[in-house]
């Protein structure tokens, strides 16, 4: 199975977590990692990566964060080299259900494609959508 | 055209916030200013541009100002990325 750590900013991969665990059931093959700007940015470094090594179980870990640039993507960028991960910066919720769909059974790096493409797709301007439903599109 | 070499004082690099205060610093001027880090260069004044730059710990950028006011621009965006980043 992949690994799936989602990384980000405050709270923010805490609440991802306990979002697709309520919705799910059962998100066990999810984990969370928090960026802590209280803590000096090695110790911060040593936090993440233990988070995802301990999310390896020999076939990869996908980390997926919040921003691209900012701490907690350019922590995990600086350990792509150290580990086997693949990172999607931009982590949505529809993304994470799918990735708990995918991870028994799909190798990290098409996971990894499969994963932005459909967390693109499933940004939705609901007015848009309505319209098109009430034939007014 | 001004320009000028700076290390982000942060010690995390650049980050969201500091991207954030940057941007909105930025376009308090007219001029146009932009942030360059290995080989990449972002619109100073569009902060998911400049995190497009990832750059992390220690990173050194080049900045560059080009238009009405740009020394001053330039002079206070440097400012700003050496002093007030590190409260950020």
């Amino acid at each position: 199975m992949v690994g799936v750590v989602i990384c980000a900013h405050g709270n923010l991969a805490h609440e991802f977590l306990a979002a697709a665990k309520f919705i799910t059931g059962n998100a066990d093959g999810l984990s969370a990692v928090a960026v802590d700007h209280n803590v000096d940015p090695a110790e911060a470094r040593a936090i993440v990566k233990e988070a995802i090594r301990a999310a390896d179980e020999g076939n990869g870990v996908l980390v997926v964060t919040d921003l691209y640039g900012g701490t907690p993507s350019n922590i995990c960028i600086s350990l792509q080299d150290e580990l086997q991960m693949e990172i999607i910066a931009g982590v949505n919720l529809p993304m994470l259900l799918k990735a708990i769909a995918l991870q028994k059974n799909c190798d990290l790096h098409t996971m990894a494609r499969k994963l932005r493409d459909y967390g693109r797709e499933n940004i939705h301007l609901a007015s848009d959508f309505l319209n098109i439903k009430n034939g007014h599109g | 055209m001004a320009t000028a070499e700076v290390g982000i004082a942060s010690p995390w690099g650049m980050h969201a916030r500091l991207a954030f205060h940057l941007s909105a610093l930025c376009r308090t001027f007219p001029c146009a200013i932009h942030i360059a880090f290995r080989g990449q260069r972002a619109d100073a004044k569009e902060m998911t541009d400049i995190l497009l730059l990832a750059a992390g710990p220690d990173a050194v950028v080049t900045l560059e100002a080009e238009g009405e006011g740009e020394e001053d621009a330039l002079e206070k965006v440097r400012q700003f990325l050496l002093v007030d980043a590190k409260a950020l």
